[in-house]
């Protein structure tokens, strides 16, 4: 396994954000984690990449406890942080670097790679990910698209094994996400991807395992087609609302949101 | 909020504080562009700029006379107009600011001085030894102000730190300075939409007290986005393998045109040292 969690709980002081959290990701799995605002998912990737830690309850990574004192040392902590990348959900907070191409070759840098290797690489990652006309740009520069392209390559260039995904397409234009998912498609075969998302439309692509966690607590976990084709829980956790509207023939049609495409008489009330 | 006479015209608090972000956040913008643009100290290597420009400007603070401090100020706006630096801009970012708040500061000096007395002005004497000691200061600051502004009009930020980098500058304090600048944008254009935010909420005229409240209350919400935005840059960078030291790569390649303006440089420096202390 690539994740275990047992009975995790974590606290932002009084405020409970994970109760008693059980689950085992195991190695190449896509898994979506999903859930309203503030059910507790992007606290949970923040306890798997080792950027908080448990209050109470067991973390393990590959077997081995995952604990504020090992991520001190450092070997493990460069060899762990080189293992599981972590794309944060606003580029601002990670694109710290004056341009972009020092953006990308920051992680490999602080791996220890000679300047030559590092050159190559963030030349390569940066044709592949669309982004070398922007190579000198700052990023202060870019647009909302952009910068997340730059975040997740700065991320990718370090080939990490497990990708971390922080609401990867929230507040991007459709061409830019699908620009995003696209890639991430392509680049990362092969990789364990956790995305916490709760957009459902991105679900089909970046997962076929759904865990929906609700004030803290996992409350389903199943395959994506299972998970999506239970209407009644997703409206529960908030995560499907009814649409309502009337068509010119008069007839008042009751669907979920995300079938605004229909005719008469489909998946309508 | 309270609404107060609106006989008071001109731009309230809120107009000038987003006039004034906005003309900083332009201000740097058009700056990063005319370091893109083709002109003489653009082409040139940023190591070479900043040797040459620093050498002129110690040279220019150190020398005893007025009259190689002003030839120094006159190659600089020689450089910058080669540079296509408007002249106009120089004058009101460098130049008028300068004399200013050095004017100003070294106005007391004009009187107190000791020396010969050169006006009469309501009991004091303007003296001569005073005037020379106003215009060395006015100008050597002048000379520093201009020869900074060639440097950043004409060098993206980015090749500056690394230049910096070149000098061996410790690499924590130049990643400082990069993320400074950085951030600075991002709070400057988080306090613009802010105060957008605030000016559409506000009918009318508000007293000294409310905008002094909306001044405390802005600060306070700024301050608190920057250090939820530390901590969190903390983070991206511990989360890409940051252990403490700072490792960088920087590109550089000194071409014969290069190595010509260093030569050009370094020998007005001699001269212009020569000149100023003989």
């Amino acid at each position: 396994m690539i994740f275990e969690l047992r009975d995790v709980s974590f606290g932002y002081g009084n405020m409970p954000a994970l109760r008693a959290v059980n689950l085992a990701i195991a190695k190449g799995e896509r898994v979506a984690l999903l859930g309203a605002n503030g059910s507790g998912k992007s606290t949970l990737l923040r306890l798997l990449k080792g950027l908080a830690f448990p209050d109470s309850g067991e973390l393990l990574h590959r077997g081995d406890p995952l604990k504020e004192e090992s991520m001190n040392v450092g070997e493990f902590a460069m060899e762990f942080h080189k293992r599981v990348g972590f794309v944060f959900q606003n580029p601002d907070v990670q694109l710290f670097c004056p341009t972009v191409f020092e953006e990308v070759a920051f992680g490999p840098l602080q791996m220890g790679l000679s300047k030559k290797e590092v050159i190559d690489l963030v030349n390569e990652f940066l044709e592949r990910l669309q982004i070398a006309h922007l190579r000198d740009r700052a990023p202060h520069r870019l647009s909302g698209g952009e910068k997340k392209r730059v975040a997740i390559a700065s991320v990718l260039v370090l080939d990490p094994e497990v990708l971390l995904l922080d609401e990867p397409t929230a507040s991007l234009d459709p061409e830019s996400a699908s620009h995003i998912l696209d890639h991430l498609a392509l680049d990362t075969a092969g990789k364990t991807i956790v995305t916490a998302t709760h957009d459902l439309d991105i679900v089909d692509t970046v997962a076929r395992r759904c865990i929906i966690l609700d004030r803290g607590s996992v409350v389903a976990d199943g395959s994506a087609s299972e998970i999506l084709s239970q209407h009644d829980l997703l409206r529960r956790t908030h995560l499907l609302r009814m649409n309502h509207h009337r068509h010119p023939d008069g007839v008042l049609h009751f669907h979920e949101y995300s079938r605004m495409a229909h005719r008469h008489g489909e998946d309508c009330i | 909020m309270t609404r107060k006479s609106a006989n008071k015209s001109g731009p309230g608090f809120l107009e000038r504080t987003v006039y004034g972000i906005s003309r900083a956040i332009d201000y740097a913008e058009v700056s990063e562009d005319h370091s893109n643009s083709n002109g003489l100290l653009q082409a040139l290597d940023p190591r070479v700029k900043m040797f040459g420009l620093f050498s002129w400007l110690l040279v220019a603070v150190c020398s005893k006379r007025i009259a190689i401090t002003l030839v120094l100020l006159a190659v600089g706006v020689f450089l910058g107009v080669l540079s296509r630096i408007p002249i106009r801009r120089m004058f009101f970012h460098a130049w008028l600011p300068t004399l200013l708040f050095t004017g100003i500061m070294a106005l007391p000096a004009l009187f107190l001085t000791p020396g010969i007395p050169l006006i009469e002005m309501g009991g004091f004497h303007l003296t001569v030894q005073g005037s020379a000691t106003v215009l060395r200061l006015v100008t050597r600051t002048g000379v520093a102000v201009t020869l900074c502004m060639l440097l950043v009009s004409t060098t993206s930020w980015p090749r500056i730190l690394a230049a910096l980098r070149y000098f061996h500058i410790p690499s924590e304090i130049v990643v400082m300075l990069g993320m400074s600048q950085r951030y600075i944008h991002l709070l400057l254009r988080l306090a613009k939409e802010q105060f957008e935010a605030r000016r559409c909420r506000v009918v009318g005229q508000l007293s000294g007290r409310e905008h002094r409240k909306i001044a405390t209350a802005s600060a306070g919400v700024l301050l608190h986005h920057s250090l939820d935005l530390s901590g969190e840059v903390f983070l991206a960078m511990q989360s890409r393998g940051f252990r403490g030291r700072v490792r960088t790569v920087d590109e550089f390649r000194m071409g014969r045109m290069d190595w010509i303006a260093a030569s050009i440089f370094a020998l007005i420096a001699g001269l212009s040292f020569y000149g100023g202390w003989s």
